[in-house]
């Protein structure tokens, strides 16, 4: 332990604050610091000083005069509370001012010739008191019955009053408008003109193909002849165009890397086209063979051949094709060459 | 004798007496909280009346937000729980002297106190060198006699916070008697003897009462 961490521990020592293992290392700290053991020396006395200083005594007056005002709002604060222990919270305030009268017993179980209070005992028709015979049977239901009628024509008032401007405001909504039936014709006929035009689209693409400049890796071709096969790869099931140059035709005959059979089968379907331009003219039943009349096409620029894909058909090729790996480098410091070819 | 949980029972259901026994019983310990921070013994005993009255109202049945309700949830152990709630109370009503107040309040150090060093029996002239912020800490630890859980209840204080708040506490009192010795050396070695020079230098308006 330093004397810097010490001196964060030297008060809470004296607090008995610390842990056993914190206080084990402050022990061992101040027996060999005499700073720190100075420091606490000085802490000490400062504690006991802190310690030693007289309380200061309340004087009688403002004893008395704390008693006097913690009475006084005893006083004040009771004034609306009972000594007694509050009873059970009082019940709600009745609905609408409508009190429902309590349950009556039957009137098989009265004696006959009493009088029936709603709230009390069952009282002699003497000591009952001589009102008319309307208010004898129940004296206090009268006014809540008139409150509740009063409710209810209220009520009705302002539902008949809602039902009528309900019905104003109907009657002065303005007419539904008429469906535009011109415009309806107008949505058709655009709709069937883009189908059209759409149509017409995929035609020319399939037909033209290759509006760009042809190009065999970095060589433009502006002019010649290109031969266009079909290639079908059976175990992967991919299918596209590839265009050759003529020359590159008859070297891949003699190729023994390539199967000759499948070549030849390729090449029965083969068709010869003119670049003119740097452009040409690709057969159509051959791409919509081979690809299908897809709006969007691929064209791949090689070295030796042109590939025309359709564009979902490559990037599903290009999702699941390996990667393909060439690492070459040149011996370095003393370490062989290393070479990967994948 | 009765516990100040039981007491305070007592004058829930309404005995009155009950509470003058708190008051008595604790009446010492919340002025002593106050003076050493204000100096004062007059307004001392004005923020104690406060503090009770407040327990008082906190107290009854019908206040919602009770103070008590919630301390007694934090409070660690059950037989400090009066004794931290009324010293909790007791630091809310300062806080919220100086915050309507803006500047704590700064009393004259009593004379004779002022040159006493650690030898003062005034508490206030004893803390007159440490900041505000860390005088409750150190009264409450010293002077009240709390542990730092304790401390850490009454002032919603980390118990690293109260232990740090300590520590700097003790280091201002530390660095004001290392500067006092040094001043009195030098004024032994020049042999001047000058007026005497208290602690805290400033001194302000009594509060309003």
């Amino acid at each position: 332990m330093y004397c810097e961490q010490s001196r964060d521990y030297l008060t809470a020592h004296l607090h008995h604050e610390m842990s056993h293992a914190e206080n084990d290392r402050l022990q061992r700290h101040l027996a060999v610091c005499a700073a720190c053991r100075t420091a606490l020396q000085e802490q000490t006395a400062i504690m006991r000083a802190l310690r030693q200083t007289v309380p200061v005594e309340p004087s009688a007056e403002a004893r008395r005069a704390l008693q006097r005002r913690v009475d006084k709002d005893i006083h004040y604060l009771r004034a609306g509370r009972s000594e007694t222990p509050r009873l059970a919270a009082p019940p709600p305030p009745p609905l609408l001012g409508y009190t429902p009268p309590k349950a009556l017993p039957p009137a098989s179980d009265l004696p006959r010739g009493l009088l029936m209070q709603p709230s009390g005992p069952v009282i002699p028709p003497v000591l009952a008191a001589p009102v008319s015979g309307r208010m004898q049977a129940s004296p206090r239901q009268e006014p809540d019955l008139l409150q509740v009628s009063s409710v209810l024509i209220w009520a009705t008032f302002v539902l008949l009053l809602a039902v009528g401007v309900g019905v104003v405001a109907l009657s002065l909504k303005p007419p539904r408008a008429e469906p535009d039936t011109g415009r309806l014709q107008r949505l058709a006929s655009r709709s069937r003109m883009d189908e059209r035009h759409a149509a017409q689209a995929r035609g020319r693409l399939a037909e033209s193909l290759i509006n760009t400049q042809i190009q065999l890796g970095n060589t433009r071709v502006q002019s010649g002849t290109l031969v266009v096969l079909p290639h079908h790869d059976p175990s992967t099931g991919e299918t596209f165009v590839v265009a050759y140059r003529p020359e590159d035709i008859e070297r891949l005959k003699g190729d023994p890397k390539i199967d000759q059979a499948v070549f030849s089968a390729m090449l029965e379907s083969a068709a010869k086209v003119e670049v003119s331009d740097g452009k040409c003219m690709l057969p159509r039943e051959l791409l919509e063979k081979y690809i299908g009349a897809e709006y969007k096409l691929s064209v791949l620029d090689l070295d030796q051949r042109i590939e025309i894909w359709s564009s979902s058909q490559l990037e599903k090729y290009r999702t699941n094709a390996p990667i393909e790996i060439n690492v070459s480098l040149p011996a370095r410091n003393g370490l062989p060459p290393i070479k990967v070819t994948e | 004798m009765k516990s100040d949980l039981e007491l305070m029972e007592e004058f829930k259901r309404g005995d009155r007496n009950a509470f003058h026994k708190l008051i008595r019983r604790h009446h010492v310990a919340v002025l002593n909280f106050f003076y050493p921070l204000c100096g004062m013994p007059e307004f001392s005993e004005e923020l104690t009346q406060d503090v009770f009255l407040r327990i008082f109202n906190d107290l009854d049945p019908r206040t919602e937000v009770s103070l008590w309700k919630i301390h007694r949830n934090e409070a660690t152990h059950p037989t400090s729980r009066f004794s931290t709630y009324l010293m909790r109370t007791a630091y809310l009503c300062w806080s919220e002297y100086l915050r309507h107040n803006g500047s704590p309040v700064r009393a004259l150090v009593p004379a004779g106190q002022a040159s006493a060093g650690l030898a003062t029996t005034d508490s206030y002239a004893l803390l007159a060198p440490v900041a505000e912020e860390l005088k409750p800490v150190m009264v409450l630890a010293e002077i009240g006699g709390f542990s730092y859980a304790e401390i850490g209840v009454i002032l919603h204080l980390p118990p690293n916070m109260v232990r740090h708040r300590m520590k700097e506490g003790y280091a201002q009192l530390q660095a004001s008697v290392h500067a006092r010795a040094a001043g009195a050396k030098k004024t032994a070695a020049a042999g001047v003897s000058g007026p005497e020079t208290g602690t805290s230098g400033s001194a302000a308006a009594q509060p309003g009462s």
